[in-house]
């Protein structure tokens, strides 16, 4: 499938592991910045070079049907229990990406077993650790618009 | 600048990873008491040294790196250690693929909360690569770190100045993450 881009006003989906979620005075949910840095090199694995995610609006439904359909989609094996989903706003990280003079690109590209697959491109390399710790702090601060369980 | 610590001195690398001594011992089917008063049993019956038994060896190990560090540290720090230590590593949230936090990364962790005596984090967590990480919530806003275990750490800072956000990353050494966590929570 084509790779299109997401309109701003749309969000995405980032998986993030327990380890990477703490939990604020208010008792708010709050993801580290490091789930948005890219996954360097490994001896298995090339440098990871965009942000796996889904596209929101990608499903209908109500708003908690579309919840439940990205819960699905993440295709993530034995989910753990305390697991979340950061709704990210693309619009808003594009915007993040413009104060470090980055072009973030947010791509719908659905595959046919994961029609809402969507990728975040443009994000510093994990080479560059300061700055990509940088634009994950800008992300994390200013683009997640909300946290939601990823067990249902 | 680092807070006097016994024996009184700036913090160098010697100082730093080299915590007072003191003998922890434990058995291997029995070990050292866990959070909330708690005590983690090892189940005898394990045949194979499966992921759950790895990642128990782990959390021990923890643990017990923690403890020797336990003098320099109030009750309540090493009680929220444990307690951290054992929320993020347990079989019902961690990955097997995932990396461990390293030890080195944990005692970077400690020795450096001793030394400058910042003990009122937020929260813990394990960052990609088995970093150690740790958050501040300042009145005046949020500092996280990524202890390496190189002597390192990866922070960052949103501040509010006159209602205005400042935001700051960097990755420095212990002494110069001192210094800056110490200008934003003092």
């Amino acid at each position: 499938m084509a790779r299109k881009p997401i309109p701003d006003e749309h969000h995405v989906m980032r998986f993030c592991r327990a380890r990477l979620i703490y939990t604020d005075k208010t008792g708010k949910l709050c993801v580290w910045p490091d789930a948005f840095l890219l996954r360097p090199a490994t001896k298995e694995k090339p440098e990871e070079d965009y942000l796996s995610s889904d596209y929101f609006e990608h499903f209908s439904g109500t708003a908690e049907q579309i919840l439940e359909q990205c819960r699905s989609a993440c295709k993530i094996v034995n989910i753990k229990n305390d697991d979340q989903l950061a709704q990210l706003n693309v619009g808003k990280m594009k915007e993040q990406g413009d104060k470090r003079k980055l072009n973030i690109k947010v791509l719908h590209q659905g595959t046919k077993s994961r029609p809402s697959y969507a990728g975040v491109y443009g994000l510093p390399s994990p080479t560059q650790e300061s700055e990509a710790l940088a634009v994950a702090q800008l992300i994390a601060e200013f683009a997640v618009n909300d946290v939601f369980l990823c067990k249902a | 600048m680092f807070r006097s610590f016994s024996p009184s001195s700036p913090m160098d690398d010697d100082d730093v990873h080299s915590p007072k001594s003191v003998s922890v011992s434990y058995d291997r089917h029995l070990i050292v008491g866990g959070s909330g008063g708690k005590t983690l049993v090892r189940p005898d019956n394990i045949i194979h040294a499966g992921f759950e038994e790895r990642l128990f060896d782990v959390l021990v190990g923890l643990k017990v790196t923690a403890a020797q560090y336990s003098m320099h540290l109030t009750s309540n720090v090493r009680h929220r250690i444990f307690s951290e230590l054992d929320r993020l590593l347990n079989a019902e949230n961690w990955y097997e693929e995932d990396d461990f936090p390293t030890t080195e990364a944990f005692r970077d962790f400690l020795s450096w909360t001793v030394y400058s005596q910042h003990q009122c984090w937020q929260s813990l967590g394990v960052g990609n690569g088995g970093q150690m990480l740790a958050v501040w919530l300042a009145p005046r806003g949020v500092v996280t770190a990524g202890f390496r275990g190189n002597n390192k750490v990866g922070w960052t800072a949103k501040i509010d100045v006159d209602g205005v956000a400042s935001l700051s990353a960097d990755i420095g050494s212990l002494k110069e993450f001192d210094r800056l966590l110490g200008s934003y929570l003092d």
